[in-house]
């Protein structure tokens, strides 16, 4: 607060992150917020820890970069909850929490008595989240899910790829990624409810669900009017009505460009025109194309063409900056390392590298989604390791004694 | 099946919603899903140009009438705003005097054009949080770029990654960030609430949609930065899992989506399929093994799947303990049984309306569920309601400002 620096905005609030990789990035983002969150993870460390890349591919679980890009800021303990001794002090953990997020089997958590039903006894004010893949409880419920597979059932992947081959999916676990965010937004629903009255919920979250949102308005459309849309290049695709975009392969990359976009025609006719390469664009036969009818299979196809051959000896960022100067969409397909290098995200200062002072080493990892000054999003710290924080916590926080702490460690409880 | 609801979690909070298109307005939407009012401002010279877009109910091609603008803002408010007339700023300041939040999503300096930037609405309501959208920022060299969602997805590098390794890019789905940000969005909106609770201070947020989208890239950036790997499309192979993708059904355009983890989920699907010969291949025993013969135990497998029906072969897999899932088509999410089991779809209904289909916020909250209490606002709806309550209007003074253009 002194000096201008602003508090950051959760710091008051605690987090027990029980979270797996569907549900990582929405404690992600509230320890980027300043939560104070607390990995309670199984004795020998959370599965998390063997997901690759790894540090210089070194699989050691204190090296894995999924874990140290999701991470950071957060503190570790170690705790077995399927024990007793564990279960109570599990409990003392929640009586100090403001959220628990866990991503276990629907069900499990109620076997050992410490389901919702148990916790909010323990702390009323606890905003307790579950992921799971299809959500507890339906016919789906105990269904096993990965990345893939709540793509595909969430009716995303059907809608991507080449159209002659297999429906396809991001090579991340986007779903994943996106039920991350979605669940911090309803937990921080749940959050404003407590700040008004004092009472705690369960939040039950579905990656299925989550993902279905990057479909609208393809479910509306069967709905509607018994359209089932197929998968294509740039995007779900409706017979008779062609995309307005295509993506097109240049010199050294691909561009995304909207070339049936009814704004942008004439302009593009203009563009094509000034290197002898608009073909028959000028004859009348497009006359009602170029004052805006909607635009056929056919058109399309060969509109793409003309400027297939235009782009394919140009460099992306030529096209790029020549459209924008025309009022053309076209964007580079930018590869990974273009992104890292992007003038944009440089100027704005978004990426961060973290230090990991016993790698000697730095990571570079993804940064606020916006600015502002009040608002800080901030990493002060790598990732931690196994139960790195399990004196500071259990003895200096929960006040347990030595002694106490030596006979958890010998039953098992950490 | 629960108690009576008889508040929301956001009762009480107001958001004035200058935003247009998708991402602003689904933001917005999903906070009122949740009880915050949220007063659409919009006139006849500017409106929200998803009113007007090719998905109507029924036959009338009305801004009224329109399925995916229905889809974005239910629950909301409209009021008719024209903000290029200096009387509708003045309205546009006192509606923000009494508002907790400002959303927009103009072109990078329209807002402040208009004579409604921050240091502007600061004087009127020195504590309101405002929160810009825009493609990549307020500042900065791409400031002044126009992108619809698909030119973001492509610049974030998320088409790249997505399709055939021996194809180009592909963009999936659609405007990928469009259907990502908005939650992002809606966090950020209710954490500044929070910190304005401490405070006592209100802020300007700088929303970025190219930045805002950047975490679907994963661990790619961190690899990159100690491996020197750079992440491309691979198709639906996994580093360390095989058999890992969709394979063919029964029927046309049939698929399901199989992912094997480890050797023991691969010993139950080979005993699900009833141990044939080419399951005790030696070179498919171990992960290593059938990583590095993928395609052909893809083609194996196809063959395994393809005269078998898709949900049926699911639900044994599942049975056995593999994550299977159908690559559902849009009918198939619309009759998705675990999606009708938690109510995702919702209905509007209204006599002498086509009905308008609402997807409900993805995570239900035991006390405060997300409740769907009236459709999509018309152009101006809420006017009276606006002007007469809030702002306190005489009917006088709201006639004169119709005649003017001001109210259109």
């Amino acid at each position: 607060m002194e000096d201008g620096e602003a508090e950051s905005a959760l710091g008051p609030y605690r987090v027990l992150d029980m979270a797996d990789e569907s549900g990582i990035l929405c404690t992600k983002i509230f320890a980027a917020l300043g939560a104070d969150v607390i990995k309670v993870e199984p004795p020998g460390g959370d599965p998390a820890r063997r997901l690759g890349p790894f540090y210089r591919d070194d699989a050691n679980p204190e090296k894995s970069l999924h874990w140290f890009t999701y991470n950071l800021n957060k503190r570790s303990v170690t705790l077995n909850i399927e024990n007793e001794a564990g279960q109570a002090l599990f409990k003392r953990l929640v009586k100090t929490a403001d959220f628990l997020v866990e991503c276990f089997r629907p069900g499990y958590l109620d076997r050992l008595g410490l389901g919702y039903s148990e916790l909010c006894k323990v702390n009323n004010r606890l905003i307790h989240v579950s992921v799971s893949p299809f959500g507890s409880g339906g016919p789906y419920g105990k269904f096993k899910g990965s990345p893939l597979v709540c793509a595909a059932m969430s009716g995303h992947m059907f809608l991507v790829g080449d159209p002659d081959r297999p429906p396809v999916e991001l090579a991340t676990p986007a779903a994943y990624i996106q039920n991350g965010v979605a669940t911090a937004a309803a937990a921080m629903v749940a959050f404003w409810y407590r700040v008004r009255t004092g009472k705690g919920q369960h939040v039950d979250a579905s990656v299925q669900e989550s993902f279905a949102a990057q479909i609208h308005p393809v479910a509306m459309m069967w709905k509607c009017r018994g359209i089932i849309a197929q998968r294509g290049v740039t995007g779900a695709r409706l017979a008779g009505r062609p995309d307005n975009r295509g993506i097109f392969k240049c010199r050294d990359g691909y561009v995304n460009c909207h070339t049936t976009y009814a704004g942008g025609r004439a302009a593009l006719r203009e563009w094509l025109a000034a290197e002898g390469m608009a073909g028959d664009l000028f004859n009348p036969r497009w006359s009602g194309f170029f004052k805006g009818e909607p635009v056929s299979e056919e058109q399309k196809a060969c509109i793409d063409a003309l400027f297939q051959a235009f782009a394919i000896d140009k460099t992306t960022k030529q096209l790029m900056h020549m459209a924008q100067e025309k009022g053309i969409q076209v964007a580079r397909e930018n590869t990974v390392l273009d992104v890292i290098n992007d003038p944009q995200l440089r100027e704005r200062e978004y990426f961060v590298r973290v230090e990991h002072p016993e790698l000697g080493d730095s990571i570079l990892c993804q940064g606020a989604p916006y600015k502002c000054d009040e608002l800080p999003w901030e990493y002060r710290r790598r990732a931690p390791f196994i139960g790195e924080h399990n004196k500071e916590i259990y003895q200096g926080e929960l006040g347990l004694s030595p002694q106490e702490m030596a006979i958890l460690l010998s039953e098992g409880a950490i | 099946m629960s108690e009576p609801i008889v508040e929301s979690a956001l009762d009480g909070i107001r958001i004035a919603d200058f935003g247009a298109g998708g991402i602003d307005p689904i933001a917005t939407s999903f906070l009122a899903d949740f009880g915050a009012e949220v007063i659409k401002v919009e006139s006849y010279t500017k409106m929200d140009f998803i009113r007007g877009t090719e998905l109507f109910a029924g036959e009338k091609r009305e801004p009224d009438n329109n399925l995916v603008f229905g889809r974005y803002n239910q629950n909301k408010f409209s009021v008719l705003m024209n903000l290029k007339h200096p009387k509708g700023v003045a309205l546009a300041k006192r509606l923000v005097a009494q508002s907790d939040v400002v959303t927009e999503n103009f072109t990078v300096g329209v807002i402040q054009r208009l004579g409604l930037g921050y240091e502007e609405l600061v004087k009127v309501k020195p504590d309101i949080i405002m929160l810009s959208s825009s493609f990549a920022g307020q500042d900065g060299p791409y400031r002044d770029f126009r992108g619809q969602g698909d030119v973001i997805a492509a610049m974030q590098g998320i088409d790249d990654i997505t399709g055939w390794p021996d194809r180009g890019p592909v963009s999936p789905a659609g405007a990928f960030c469009d259907h990502y940000i908005p939650w992002m969005w809606a966090t950020i909106i209710i954490v500044a609430l929070e910190c304005r609770r401490r405070t006592g201070k209100g802020m300007f947020i700088d929303g970025s949609t190219f930045q805002g989208c950047l975490d679907v890239l994963d661990t790619a950036f961190a690899d990159y930065s100690v491996n020197g790997r750079v992440l491309t499309r691979r198709g639906n192979c996994h580093p360390n899992a095989a058999p890992h993708g969709v394979y063919r059904c029964a029927g046309e355009e049939r698929w399901l989506a199989i992912t094997v983890f480890n050797d023991s989920e691969w010993r139950n699907l080979c005993r699900l399929a009833g141990d044939p010969r080419w399951t005790a291949d030696a070179r498919f025993s171990t992960v290593t093994g059938r990583l590095e013969n993928s395609s052909e135990l893809d083609r194996l497998m196809d063959d395994w799947t393809s005269t078998q029906v898709a949900e049926e072969l699911m639900v044994k897999l599942q049975e056995a303990g593999i994550a299977a899932g159908v690559v559902k088509n849009a009918k198939d999410v619309y009759e998705d049984p675990q999606l009708a089991y938690r109510e995702h779809f919702w209905e509007s209904a209204e006599e002498g309306m086509k009905p308008i289909t609402i997807e409900a916020p993805s995570a239900r909250l035991s006390l405060t569920p997300a409740r769907f209490r009236r459709r999509f606002p018309f152009m101006g709806e809420h006017s009276d309601y606006v002007y007469h309550d809030l702002l306190k209007l005489s009917a006088e003074e709201y006639a004169s400002l119709v005649d003017e253009g001001v109210i259109n």
